[in-house]
């Protein structure tokens, strides 16, 4: 199904992560914060006097700053054991939430170090700043890497993204990597820490060196590979209602890509006007040997275009992605929540169910909401799915205005299933549905660790 | 007045000899400072200068300072001279020329004072040496590096002084490092040609104030300009020695002092 | 409050937090820092370094600062195996700024010296620029030529000079 800009739902309603694997990981970056905050501390430095002090404090921005954008990148960089560990929804999500912080201790960083620098110097502010510009070295280039990181800022702001094409500000926030590039060379011949003291350069320079490697290989290096490996190329695509489009990719040596039901790939067309974005669309139908398929509701631009696109061209895809699978139920006993566009991993969870389960064991109920009965996607699928096994398939069709109540509050579901406790919930739509649906399941008493939602951004 | 003063002792058997020696010195200085810095205006030369007051109304000090300063004014055919800067503002004498290398050799004086005969004071540049560098042997040479005038971190070259009872002043004066400091009183602008001037006198009963001798005549030197070279044969008949160091680095040494050791740094 | 002010205020706390953390660590830091030693009549290092007497006095109100050094003329080098080691000096307030540097040794040869704060723009890129390279010459040229002092240089930092010096008395050279 298509992915659009969902707000995130707030974290106490996230689908749990027995694992913990998130929080190691969250504690591993604090402690490499707190690694660069130690080799701040060790710097011999005295401090005494307001403009030491100012000066020192920017130094300290500059390095957490730093080190926060490298973070941002790691995140965002495919990591395979981070995506294990973490999530990619979460990881999304650490990634939103830190931008802007990041950001803005960079600009402290550049106002404190110019505040420093012009009490010292006993020089006004202006002047001393662009003495700095004008004098240091590699300031200009850092100037310039700072001015695209503000652009970056600006852009993923709330108010402009809903201005801005995702392409356009897709461009944009590529130019990140550039304003870091660019920024790189300030650190290593201005900064207090690293002039003479080769062992901090070495770190530095590590650091930075990993991170360049990693988001080298696991964007570009390994999805490559990966195209020469399974040569995925659009087989066919096919209208299944208005508005909604199945593309049907075929390729090589799919079981290697460990795909399961409920996953999403990025997915990258190699034709004019897809080329320069990656979206990710989950998966609609149960990976099958030699197929993939997604559904996507026209809900933009790009998602529109799909309808456009020719058998043949090649398709790189990044994954799978998501926790939303069958892999991790706890009990044999199944209910799926869609929502419009949730209704593709849904359905494909819902196959893959029937497909390795014994039939005369499965037991699941589908809950399928949609406004109208035409939104109902893949409904020919699911009343097959329903016919050959004890797959229950109900359609909760028609607003809440015209029903007089909500068809997925806590007391509707619980008439519907009554013994919902005993099953593992998956849920899948717009972020207010989901939401909804997790609290009432909350309301319901189903324990937490059998409640399943996935959420994906575009990012 | 910005002068960084240095005193390297050698050998002391007796460390806590140091410590009050230093801080005899340290005194001895600060009170220099306070009386004859130019910087300061409620200095007893700063008020001199501006003609505040006359030379008899000053204290002893500051009276055989001037006297000497006069001196070496007509030693140094005017070249050096404490009316320097004369203009309507400032009338009054100014011995600042030679207060460096007189205040080194006072400091010098301290330390003798304190039972520390073998030691160099080094008053940015204007120096005294007293003893032996190395009192277990008495036929190690006290080496001096001059400071190349013409490339920064580099030294020009080496004069040795032999160790012993009696003391040795040093003292260069350069337009380089010293800056718009030197003016050649007869134009009242800057000489050129000499980047850098040296002089090397002993201290001792025939010219006591050894210290203060050097460093005017180091300043007249300098100032002189193309006078300089004669300046300098003059200065050598009166058993001081001299070496100038022109703009183009060569070296005019009549009294052989200055040992070749240019050293990449 | 909705969703979006939720997560909004969460941000301006995060970020609130990391500018007082920055702000709290510098002044811990600024805290426990040696204050520096006025440059303008301290007594400097007065006390004996090392055994044989290396005894130091601070700066006189010249303007400038004093020190002295003294050498055991004649005893064996005990240290004599080549360590590299850096010594840092006391920081030192010489009325318009601090100054405080940092010397590498290797043994007893001084093989770098490196102004870690210099008063009104000594800075690392600033110092790479004029300052450092010649008082590190300086200090590297006396001890290369076996001299035993330099005269025509000008000091023109006070505070330099005596904390280079109490670099060196703590490394005992």
């Amino acid at each position: 199904m298509s992915a659009t800009m969902i707000d995130r739902p707030a974290a106490g309603l996230r689908s749990p992560d027995p694992t913990g694997g998130h929080l190691a990981v969250r504690a591993a970056l604090m402690a490499g914060a707190g690694a660069i905050v130690l080799m701040w501390w060790l710097d011999p430095t005295s401090l005494s006097g307001t403009a030491a002090k100012v000066t020192e404090a920017g130094r300290l921005a500059g390095l957490l700053g730093a080190y926060l954008v490298l973070v941002q990148l790691l995140l965002m960089s495919r990591l395979g054991w981070f995506e294990q560990a973490v999530g990619f929804d979460r990881l999304t999500a650490w990634h939103r939430g830190l931008g802007t912080n990041t950001v803005l201790l960079l600009a402290a960083h550049v106002l404190l170090i110019v505040e420093g620098y012009a009490l010292s110097d006993q020089r006004g502010t202006v002047p001393t700043g662009w003495h700095i510009l004008s004098t240091y070295p590699e300031m200009l280039k850092a100037t310039a890497g700072m001015a695209l990181f503000a652009l970056v800022a600006v852009t993923s702001a709330r108010a402009a993204r809903r201005r801005l094409s995702y392409e356009a500000w897709y461009a944009v926030h590529l130019s990140a990597y550039a304003a870091v590039a660019l920024a790189f060379g300030h650190q290593l011949a201005a900064g207090q820490d690293f002039v003479g003291h080769p062992f901090n350069r070495l770190l530095w320079w590590a650091m930075y060196l990993f991170v360049a490697g990693v988001v080298v290989v696991e964007r570009v290096v390994l999805p490559v590979r990966a195209w020469f490996r399974h040569k995925l190329l659009v087989d066919r695509v096919v209208q299944e209602s208005p508005g909604v489009v199945s593309v049907w990719v075929r390729g090589r040596h799919l079981n290697e890509l460990g795909a399961r039901a409920g996953q999403f790939l990025l997915w990258r067309f190699l034709a004019p006007g897809h080329l320069w974005s990656a979206h990710p669309y989950s998966l609609s139908a149960a990976p099958d040997h030699g197929t993939l398929r997604i559904t996507v509701k026209d809900a933009g631009d790009h998602s529109a275009a799909l309808a456009h696109l020719r058998p043949g061209t090649p398709v790189l895809a990044e994954g799978p992605f998501g926790h939303f699978t069958l892999e991790k139920r706890t009990r044999s006993r199944m209910l799926f929540i869609a929502g419009g566009s949730g209704i593709g991993p849904i359905r494909a969870l819902a196959e893959e169910l029937v497909m390795r389960g014994p039939r005369r064991r499965v037991d699941a109920v589908l809950l399928y909401r949609a406004g109208r009965a035409s939104d109902l996607a893949l409904r020919k699928e699911l009343d097959k799915l329903a016919a050959r096994t004890h797959l229950r398939v109900v359609y909760l069709v028609g607003h809440r205005s015209e029903l007089g109540r909500d068809p997925l509050s806590a007391v509707a579901i619980g008439s519907l299933v009554p013994d919902v406790r005993s099953r593992d919930v998956y849920v899948c739509g717009p972020s207010g549905m989901t939401h909804n649906v997790l609290r009432a399941m909350r309301e319901l008493r189903v324990p937490v660790r059998q409640l399943h939602s996935e959420e994906f951004e575009l990012v | 007045m910005g002068t960084v003063v240095s005193l390297d002792v050698r050998a002391t058997e007796r460390p806590e000899a140091l410590t009050t020696a230093a801080a005899a010195v340290t005194e001895r200085l600060v009170h220099i400072d306070e009386v004859f810095s130019p910087w300061r205006a409620e200095s007893w030369v700063s008020r001199l200068i501006a003609g505040r007051v006359a030379v008899d109304d000053c204290p002893s000090e500051v009276r055989e300072v001037i006297e000497l300063a006069v001196a070496l004014a007509d030693l140094t055919d005017g070249y050096f001279s404490p009316f320097w800067r004369r203009t309507a503002a400032a009338p009054g004498p100014d011995p600042t020329g030679l207060v460096k290398g007189w205040a080194a050799q006072q400091a010098s004086d301290v330390l003798l004072a304190h039972g520390l005969p073998d030691h160099v004071v080094n008053a940015a540049g204007d120096l005294v040496v007293s003893g032996w560098p190395d009192p277990q042997d008495a036929l190690t040479l006290w080496r001096v590096g001059i400071s190349d005038p013409t490339t920064s971190g580099r030294l020009a070259g080496v004069v040795e002084l032999a160790g012993g009872p009696r003391r040795w002043a040093v003292a260069t004066s350069g337009v380089a490092e010293l800056g718009l400091h030197v003016v050649d009183p007869h134009t009242r602008s800057l000489p050129s040609g000499t980047a850098s001037a040296t002089v090397v006198t002993a201290v001792d009963g025939s010219r006591p104030q050894g210290g203060a001798f050097a460093d005017a005549c180091a300043t007249a030197l300098v100032a002189a300009g193309d006078a300089a070279g004669s300046l300098m044969r003059g200065l050598s008949s009166r058993a001081a020695d001299a070496f100038l160091i022109a703009s183009d680095g060569s070296v005019d040494d009549p009294g052989r002092v200055l040992h070749g050791v240019p050293r990449e740094l | 409050m909705t969703r979006l002010s939720r997560s909004r205020t969460r941000r301006a706390v995060a970020l609130a937090g990391m500018l007082a953390a920055v702000g709290g660590l510098v002044g811990v830091r600024a805290a426990l820092s040696p204050q520096p030693v006025q440059a303008l009549g301290s007594p400097g290092l007065a006390s004996p370094v090392h055994g044989g007497g290396s005894g130091n006095s601070g700066s006189g109100k010249a303007g400038g600062s004093q020190h002295s050094r003294s050498r055991k003329a004649g005893s064996p080098n005990t240290r004599a195996a080549a360590r590299h080691r850096t010594v840092d000096g006391n920081p030192y307030d010489v009325g318009y700024g601090t100054v405080q540097v940092r010397v590498t040794l290797d043994g007893r040869r001084i093989t770098g010296v490196t102004a870690l704060q210099l008063p009104s723009g000594g800075r690392s890129s600033d110092i790479s620029g004029y300052a450092a390279p010649r008082l590190q010459q300086e200090a590297l040229a006396a001890q290369s030529a076996h001299i035993d002092a330099v005269s025509g240089a000008s000091y023109t930092s006070a505070g330099y000079a005596s904390s280079l010096q109490s670099a060196l008395d703590r490394a005992g050279v």
